[in-house]
């Protein structure tokens, strides 16, 4: 293991065509990314402590905000009427929507496959007796749990490598991700459980696949048709030789 | 599965092709790149809520993170090799369901749906794209004959 470490960080160093120039950062990179030599974890590791950083600093900021406004009535979102109110107030043909059941799920979905309103996420999870910050933690828990399902399948995709280092901090430091991760709506979950599919498929977890699918599709349903394709992708054989995926 | 989901809103609602051909192209194109006509007009202001605030961070993330990979692309002409990845392939038409969908139901995107497309060109694009310098060789590729060769 150490020796192939060595051996990929100097092929990497041969490869560049500036070796002299690029000698110390690749050495510095080679020592950040092989950390794994010595601890066995995955390298990618090392940014969740500043996710967690940046994920509590947005919660106290988002907190703060909602502590002000409540009591300076010039607030535009709808917690100015309780700090506890969800981020969206949404409409299914011109009714607020409070709870749908399964079959309404279904129904809608036939009468409109791109209702982003299917199953409101926290109006289900306040049925239960969740409040606001406590559904923003639940998300929250999500944003990690997504953090390790897409580590998985890079994991599964790309062999460990500076690449896959860059690729995976793009994604998870997406400020989009962060966004809903410390909001009330669902759609951090909808991202957990659509990689999660994929990646059971690609692991041939087919039980797990398909409790994934449905978990997605109580969701948002049409998200349904993106693991179909995949799907179709996986189990359909290769038409055109792909180069690139040969070595992974 | 595209055809079957455009048969059925067009079975509610005919008006809805109309605004699948106003809106595709756009939609596509923001999709894609994360670009849309607020961004070029300069109309996002970083004020209001801390949420909304962040969207309109994450626009412009998108929109870089997009034009980066995708100048990568043309930059080491590997466009027409990804079509040649299954994976790639169900990217691109997952990215071509939601456009089609979004632009004929509702008629455009927020930040949350656009995260979807683009989570998948970065999961299972961008790899095909940075790990390769020589066409067709792989960096990775390259990395495992010459551990082999020193073996």
């Amino acid at each position: 293991m150490i020796y192939q470490t060595r051996v990929s960080c100097r092929s990497v160093l041969i490869g560049s065509r500036k070796e002299e120039s690029t000698k110390l950062s690749t050495n510095a990179r080679c020592i950040l990314i092989h950390r794994e030599r010595w601890s066995g974890l995955p390298a990618e590791l090392v940014l969740v402590a500043l996710q967690v950083s940046i994920i509590f600093l947005v919660l106290v900021w988002r907190i703060d905000y909602a502590g002000s406004t409540v009591n300076n009535p010039i607030w535009t979102e709808p917690q100015q009427f309780s700090p506890f109110m969800p981020d969206e107030v949404s409409y299914i043909s011109g009714k607020m929507v409070r709870f749908i059941s399964l079959s309404d799920v279904l129904l809608n979905y036939l009468e409109n496959p791109v209702n982003v309103n299917l199953w409101r996420f926290h109006i289900f999870l306040k049925s239960k007796g969740f409040k606001w910050v406590q559904i923003v933690w639940i998300n929250i828990v999500g944003y990690f749990v997504f953090v390790a399902v897409l580590l998985s399948l890079l994991d599964n995709l790309v062999r460990n490598s500076a690449y896959r280092f860059l690729i995976f901090a793009m994604i998870t430091f997406n400020p989009g991700l962060f966004q809903i991760s410390v909001s009330s709506i669902r759609d951090i979950w909808i991202l957990v459980f659509l990689v999660a599919s994929i990646l059971s498929l690609r692991k041939k977890l087919y039980v797990l696949a398909v409790l994934f699918t449905i978990l997605l599709g109580i969701l948002r349903t049409y998200m349904l048709g993106i693991v179909i394709f995949f799907a179709f992708a996986m189990f359909f054989k290769k038409s055109f030789p792909s180069l690139s995926r040969v070595s992974y | 599965m595209i055809i079957l989901s455009v048969s059925l809103l067009l079975q509610i609602r005919p008006y809805f092709l109309q605004l699948l051909r106003n809106e595709f192209l756009v939609r596509f194109v923001e999709n894609f790149t994360g670009l849309n006509w607020y961004m070029i007009t300069g109309r996002y202001k970083l004020e209001g809520s801390p949420t909304y605030k962040l969207e309109i961070v994450g626009n412009y993330y998108v929109f870089l993170s997009y034009s980066l990979i995708w100048t990568m692309a043309i930059i080491k002409r590997k466009l027409k090799q990804l079509i040649a990845d299954r994976l790639v392939l169900a990217s691109l038409i997952s990215g071509l369901y939601l456009t089609v969908l979004h632009a004929m139901a509702i008629g455009f995107f927020v930040l949350r749906i656009k995260l979807i497309t683009w989570l998948l060109v970065f999961a299972f694009i961008s790899p095909e794209i940075i790990l390769s310098d020589v066409p067709g060789l792989s960096v990775s590729r390259r990395l495992l004959n010459m551990t082999e060769r020193k073996g």
